[in-house]
C-alpha cells in the first residue's frame, strides 16, 4: 500500500550496523578514549575510501562544524514533538462515511491509515474475508443535533429545537430550524438582569451569539447560565460541561467564564472550556485568558491548558485540533483509551455504554470520525480498528471482547 | 514521557542533521524528519522494538522522503546534481548517518557537563568576562568561578582529543 513497503525492503537489506560502529570509533577516538584494535579498525575504514577520510577531516575543520552546530542547538525538541503529533492528525485523509461494508472498509483503512496503534502489541492483521463485518444493525441512532431547553428565571422550561440561538436584550431568538421565533424576556427580566439557563442533553449540541457579539459552541450535556443583560462592569456566564468561546472584544467589560470554583477572565479571545469531570480544563486558541481557581490564578497563552481542581492550576502545551475537534464535528482521538471515546459517544448520540467480559481498558486508539456519522458507522469503524465489538440494545450500547471465529 | 514521545526526542536532532546535510535546508530537514516520524509512528507497529531496527528504519524513511522530495521537485536537485551521488550509492548516505551520529554523541557530552560549571565555562572562556564579572552576574564567590573553570576545564580535556577541543567549546555557546 505504502511505498515504503519497497523501501523496507530494498534498503533494509542494504543498511548494515557498520555506520553505527564507525561513528561510535570516531566519538572514542574525539574523546581520546581508543583501544589499539579499534585503532586499528579507524584506520582500515579510512583507508577504504578517500571520501571516508575527508568526513573524518570534517572534525578538525571549525568551518564545516560551526553551522552544523548552529542548526542542532537551534532545535527545539518540545514544539518540534508537538507539531509531528499534530501533522500526524492533518494527514489522515479525510474520507466521507458510507454504509456498504467494503466502503467503509476503505475509509477506516484511509482514515486511520495505520493511525491506530498499540505499542505493546503488535498490529493484529486486517482480514479481507467477512468475519468480522458487522452483522446488519438491527436499528440505527443519528447523531446529535441542534437543540436544548431554556430554563427561564422564573422556572419555566421551554424546549427549544434550533442549532442556533441569537440572544440579545429582547430575548431569545431561534435562529434556524423549522420555526423562527423569538421567546420575549419581560420587563422585569430585563431590568433585574436575571439568570436564564441553556440545559443541552445527551445528543444535542447548541450555537449561540451573545448579546455582546460572543459566540458560543455548547457541547453535549453541558449547561450554560447566562443573564438576560449583562451589567456594565463585566460580562459573566456560568458553564457546567464543555463549550468553545469566541469572545467578542470589550476593553471595558472582561468575559468570565464560572465553572466550578474556576474563573476564567478574559477581554476577547477564543478558548475552549471543558468541566465533564472534577477539572476544569481551559484550551486557550487565541488571545489570553486569567484562569482564577481561590487564591491561585495563572495567565495562559495561545495553544496552552490549564487544568484547575482542588489541587490548584496546572499548566501544560495542548493540542488545538484535539481539543476543538467536538466544535469541528469530528470526534478525534489520539492516545485515547475506550473508556474516553465512549463516554464522548455516550453524550454525542444519547446511549448508555455497558462494557461486558474482559475489555483492554489501556489500548490506546488514534484516528478521527465525522461526528456526522450516525452510531452504526461509527461503530462499525471503531469495530475494525480495535478488538472490540459493538452492539446496539435499545439504548444501551454494550462494548466487549470481540470472539475469535 | 511515552514511548514514542522517548524516541522522538533521543532521534530527532540526529535525524534532522542527517537530512540537513542531504537537503542543505534547515527548514525541510525539520519538515522531512517529522514526516519521517508521522510514518514511523503510523507503523511502529510493524517495527521491531530493537533499537537497531528502529534506527535503520527512521534513517531509512529520511532518505525515502529526501529522494521523494527530490523527485516530485526536479527544479530543485541541488543535493543529488551537486554531489553527483546516484540512488544506488550507499556509502555515501552511510558517511552521513556515521557524521550525525558521532554530532549526536558530541551533544550529549557536552549536556553531561554539570550545568553550573559549563555556564561558567562558557561565560569566562567563550565571552572572556573575567572571574570578578562572572561573579558578580552569577552571584557567587570569586572562588566558586575559578573552581568550576578548572573543573571544566579538567572535563573537556580528561575526555577529549586535545584536537578537537575546540569542536566541544563551540557546543558551550548555546
Amino acid at each position: 500500500m505504502s511505498p515504503f513497503c519497497l523501501l523496507n525492503v530494498t534498503i533494509y537489506i542494504e543498511m548494515t550496523n557498520k555506520p553505527r560502529y564507525i561513528a561510535s570509533l570516531i566519538n572514542r577516538y574525539l574523546t581520546d578514549d581508543l583501544s589499539n584494535d579499534e585503532y586499528h579498525d579507524l584506520l582500515e575504514w579510512l583507508a577504504e575510501d578517500p571520501a571516508n577520510k575527508q568526513l573524518f577531516q570534517r572534525f578538525t575543520d571549525s568551518k564545516h562544524y560551526q553551522k552544523d552546530i548552529k542548526f542542532l542547538l537551534g532545535l527545539d525538541l518540545e514544539v518540534a514533538w508537538q507539531k509531528t503529533k499534530s501533522k500526524r492528525i492533518k494527514t489522515d485523509p479525510k474520507v466521507s462515511i458510507r454504509s456498504n461494508w467494503m466502503k467503509i472498509a476503505v475509509a477506516v483503512l484511509l482514515i486511520f491509515v495505520g493511525a491506530w496503534f498499540v505499542w505493546q502489541n503488535p498490529v493484529r492483521s486486517i482480514q479481507s474475508d467477512d468475519s468480522t463485518t458487522s452483522e446488519e444493525r438491527s436499528h440505527d441512532i443519528d447523531p446529535a443535533n441542534g437543540g436544548a431547553n431554556l430554563v427561564r428565571s422564573d422556572g419555566s422550561i421551554i424546549k427549544i429545537e434550533s442549532e442556533e440561538l441569537i440572544i440579545d436584550q429582547g430575548g431569545v431568538h431561534l435562529a434556524s430550524g423549522e420555526k423562527e421565533r423569538t421567546i420575549e424576556f419581560t420587563k422585569s427580566e430585563q431590568l433585574a438582569k436575571t439568570m436564564n439557563t441553556l440545559e443541552v442533553p445527551k445528543a444535542k449540541y447548541l450555537k449561540i451569539l451573545l448579546a455582546d457579539g460572543t459566540k458560543v459552541w455548547i457541547n453535549s450535556m453541558s449547561k450554560l447560565h447566562f443573564p438576560s443583560d449583562f451589567s456594565v462592569v463585566e460580562r459573566r456566564v456560568i458553564l457546567e460541561g464543555e463549550a468553545f468561546f469566541d469572545v467578542a472584544e470589550d476593553g471595558d467589560r472582561p468575559f468570565i467564564v464560572e465553572s466550578k470554583e474556576t474563573e476564567i477572565k478574559v477581554l476577547g479571545t477564543e478558548f475552549n472550556v471543558n468541566s465533564y469531570g472534577k477539572t476544569v480544563e481551559t484550551a486557550l486558541k487565541q488571545g489570553s485568558v486569567l484562569v482564577e481557581r481561590g487564591e491561585k490564578s495563572l495567565v495562559l497563552k495561545p495553544g496552552e491548558y490549564a487544568e484547575a481542581n482542588e489541587k490548584g492550576i496546572k499548566k501544560s502545551i495542548v493540542d488545538l485540533d484535539y481539543v476543538l475537534a467536538w466544535k469541528n464535528d469530528e470526534f478525534l482521538f489520539h492516545n485515547d483509551n475506550i473508556i474516553t471515546i465512549a463516554s464522548q459517544i455516550s453524550r454525542w448520540y444519547g446511549v448508555e455504554v455497558k462494557f461486558q467480559g474482559e475489555v483492554m481498558y489501556d489500548r490506546l486508539y488514534t484516528g478521527s470520525v465525522s461526528r456526522k456519522a450516525k452510531l452504526s458507522e461509527t461503530m462499525d469503524m471503531l469495530e475494525f480498528v480495535s478488538d472490540l465489538s459493538f452492539k446496539l440494545d435499545g439504548n444501551k450500547l454494550i462494548i466487549k471482547k470481540e470472539e475469535k471465529i | 514521557m511515552g514511548k514514542n514521545e522517548y524516541i522522538f526526542k533521543e532521534y530527532y536532532q540526529r535525524l534532522c542533521l542527517y537530512a540537513y546535510k542531504l537537503v542543505d535546508d534547515m527548514f525541510l530537514a525539520e519538515d522531512i524528519v517529522q514526516d519521517a516520524f508521522c510514518s514511523f509512528l503510523d507503523k511502529s507497529g510493524d517495527v521491531s522494538e530493537d533499537e537497531k531496527a528502529i534506527r535503520q528504519y527512521l534513517y531509512s524513511s529520511v532518505r525515502f522522503l529526501i529522494y521523494n522530495h527530490y523527485r516530485k521537485n526536479k527544479a530543485r536537485q541541488v543535493y543529488w546534481e551537486k554531489t553527483r551521488y546516484v540512488e544506488a550509492e550507499n556509502s555515501s548516505f552511510e558517511r552521513e548517518i556515521i557524521y550525525a551520529e558521532v554530532m549526536n554523541e558530541v551533544l550529549k557530552i557536552i549536556e553531561t557537563m554539570p550545568e553550573a560549571c559549563a555556564n561558567i565555562f562558557r561565560k569566562g572562556y567563550l565571552e572572556e568576562l573575567s572571574n570578578k564579572e562572572i561573579a558578580e552576574e552569577l552571584d557567587v564567590s570569586v572562588n566558586t568561578v575559578k573552581t568550576q573553570k578548572r573543573r571544566g576545564m579538567k572535563i573537556l580535556l580528561n575526555k577529549i582529543h586535545p584536537e578537537y577541543i575546540s569542536l566541544f567549546l563551540l557546543f558551550l555557546q548555546k
